[in-house]
């Protein structure tokens, strides 16, 4: 994706070590890239809070009504 | 056949205090949708459309008597993982009668050419003030390509501001938000409560506003606008209220660019430890949120193809958040009444409130603590309490009704006849208002004596959320008695830590 405005840092694909203060296009692009795998989380732990939800639901079922 | 009058009038009454109920239901159904659009978060964000970018960035900090800490502010921000020949630091410091002038002029000879200090003569007019004479300042010239407005205190850990930077690659962008994190390094049990009502407000909430298109505000301590959109905003933050984040955050979106809140970009801040505090800061900001609805009432429920403020899914979330109090009253009333009246169908309305309350509380207090593990693990008690320890007692009697009622006081030889039931069904049907009066009770014995012991028994009693709702209360009063809306600067004392 261009740019709108400014420079987009350098590219390279180099994956040594990048000086943190002047990260460039590859870092910042795996940086991103982790990130948007990240996001993929939210699916299991909505799954485990659901999870809890029901145990409540069936121990109600169970014993109180 | 004759119209019996008399039926008529008790079904209609019925059906009145029903609906008097079902106000009670809409914030939860609200807060229900909100949090069940997070994990969608994982295929609709801005992500897909972000890149690697790093336009040259303005910083515009307002400083009033912040000597403590702006001189470590200045210093963590030139050690930003950023180029440092595309920042500036631009402090705009409020006539500040300590020793900020000194501090930061120091920082400019350290930094040449990268930190400004900009002296207003006349302080206090309130923070839209104070940033937009450094706004002008940095207008002047067309270096600034993007725009970050902060707070003095505040500590952006080292690759926040790059995270929020990769959005602006997208056109659409107008702004973007951090995850504001409350970083005191004395924590108590207020500021335990308020970490945690962020992480609910922020990595959860706002992940669901970018799901639904539309965000409510931009965190005052952590914005990011690009030239075009400040440009388009008349070049200035607006003075007329005392909300100026959200009414930016609503400009921007009305013009037809995306707001984005970025949940990985965090930023550490001091929040109030006092419960003083804490109403005078929240008070403004629901003061503030007053003037945003009133000013923008022909946006609500009106979808339309510019923006998706005007959305059902927003205005209902918006709303709920704003008229909660009154939600809470009117639903108790509702209960009361038909307890009154026809006591079997108030049980099977009680039962199915409080247990759809119930249901959503454990899902989002569940979802939330895994989104902030940290925080959530040492405000665990926080966490678990966060209703309040007598809600979740109310919501123990609708979820598991004969637990309360006949289980627990049978245990200590207490059989409750029909009158004890009614007294117990009554205090749990009018808990919800008088846990606001328990608040507003928890401020004012802070300052007592006794008020370190009572004041955080009270609100681990009463609620977090029913210390808010009493803030927003108290709103309703003053807009009402149209009393005076000053800016209050929140006192912060440097207590953040990484």
């Amino acid at each position: 994706m261009s740019s709108p405005q400014g420079q987009a840092p350098a590219h390279s694909d180099d994956q040594g070590p990048v000086d943190p203060r002047h990260p460039d296009a590859a870092f910042i692009q795996r940086e991103l890239d982790r990130d948007i795998r990240h996001e993929w989380v939210l699916v299991p732990k909505a799954i485990l809070a659901l999870a809890v939800v029901a145990v409540l639901v069936v121990i109600r079922q169970l014993f109180f009504v | 056949m004759s119209f019996d009058w008399g039926v008529f009038a008790y079904n209609t009454l019925i059906v009145i205090l029903l609906i008097l109920v079902a106000t009670g239901a809409v914030p939860v159904l609200a807060g229900a949708m909100s949090f069940v659009a997070i994990p969608f978060h994982a295929v609709k964000n801005h992500y897909h459309k972000a890149a690697p970018y790093l336009p040259r960035v303005s910083i515009v900090v307002p400083a009033w008597n912040e000597g403590a800490v702006i001189g470590e502010s200045i210093d963590r921000l030139m050690g930003l993982e950023y180029p440092p020949e595309s920042l500036r630091v631009y402090v705009v410091d409020d006539a500040s009668t300590d020793n900020t002038p000194d501090v930061v002029l120091a920082k400019a000879a350290q930094y040449p050419g990268q930190v400004f200090h900009i002296r207003r003569d006349k302080g206090g007019e309130g923070k839209a003030h104070t940033l937009n004479a450094g706004i002008r300042v940095i207008l002047e010239d067309d270096w600034m390509q993007a725009l970050l407005i902060m707070d003095a205190d505040v500590i952006y850990l080292p690759n926040s501001l790059r995270k929020m930077t990769r959005h602006l690659a997208d056109p659409k962008v107008g702004a973007v938000s951090a995850y504001i994190r409350e970083g005191s390094a004395d924590k108590n049990y207020l500021t335990r409560f308020i970490g945690f009502e962020y992480v609910l407000s922020q990595p959860a909430a706002r992940r669901a506003q970018n799901v639904l298109g539309a965000q409510a505000c931009l965190a005052g301590g952590a914005q990011l606008h690009t030239r075009e959109n400040l440009m388009a905003l008349g070049g200035q933050i607006d003075t007329s209220s005392l909300a100026e984040d959200t009414i930016t955050t609503f400009e921007t979106q009305l013009r037809g660019r995306e707001v984005v809140f970025e949940p990985l970009a965090v930023v550490l801040a001091e929040e109030p430890g006092l419960i003083s505090a804490l109403w005078k800061q929240r008070l403004r900001w629901a003061r503030g949120n007053v003037s945003v609805t009133a000013r923008y009432k022909k946006i609500w429920f009106r979808p339309s193809k510019v923006h998706h403020l005007g959305g059902w899914a927003f205005g209902i979330v918006w709303f709920s958040l704003w008229l909660l109090p009154v939600a809470m009253v009117t639903s108790s009333i509702g209960l009361v009444g038909l307890l009154l009246l026809h006591s079997q169908l108030a049980a099977v309305v009680f039962r199915a409130l409080w247990i759809s309350a119930a249901v959503t509380f454990v899902f989002t207090l569940a979802l939330a603590a895994q989104l902030d593990r940290k925080l959530s693990s040492n405000a665990w008690r926080e966490v678990i309490t966060f209703p309040g320890i007598i809600s979740m007692i109310v919501m123990l009697t609708a979820f598991f009704p004969h637990l309360t009622e006949i289980d627990i006081p049978s245990l200590f030889g207490v059989h409750l006849n029909d009158t004890g039931l009614f007294d117990l069904t009554l205090s749990i049907y009018i808990w919800i208002p008088f846990s606001m009066v328990g608040a507003l009770i928890a401020r004012e014995v802070e300052t007592t004596r006794v008020g370190r012991f009572v004041a955080p028994l009270i609100i681990y009693l009463v609620g977090y959320g029913s210390l808010l709702c009493a803030i927003t209360f108290d709103s309703y009063i003053k807009e009402i008695r149209h009393a005076e809306a000053k800016w209050d600067k929140t006192e912060k004392t440097g207590r953040v830590v990484v």
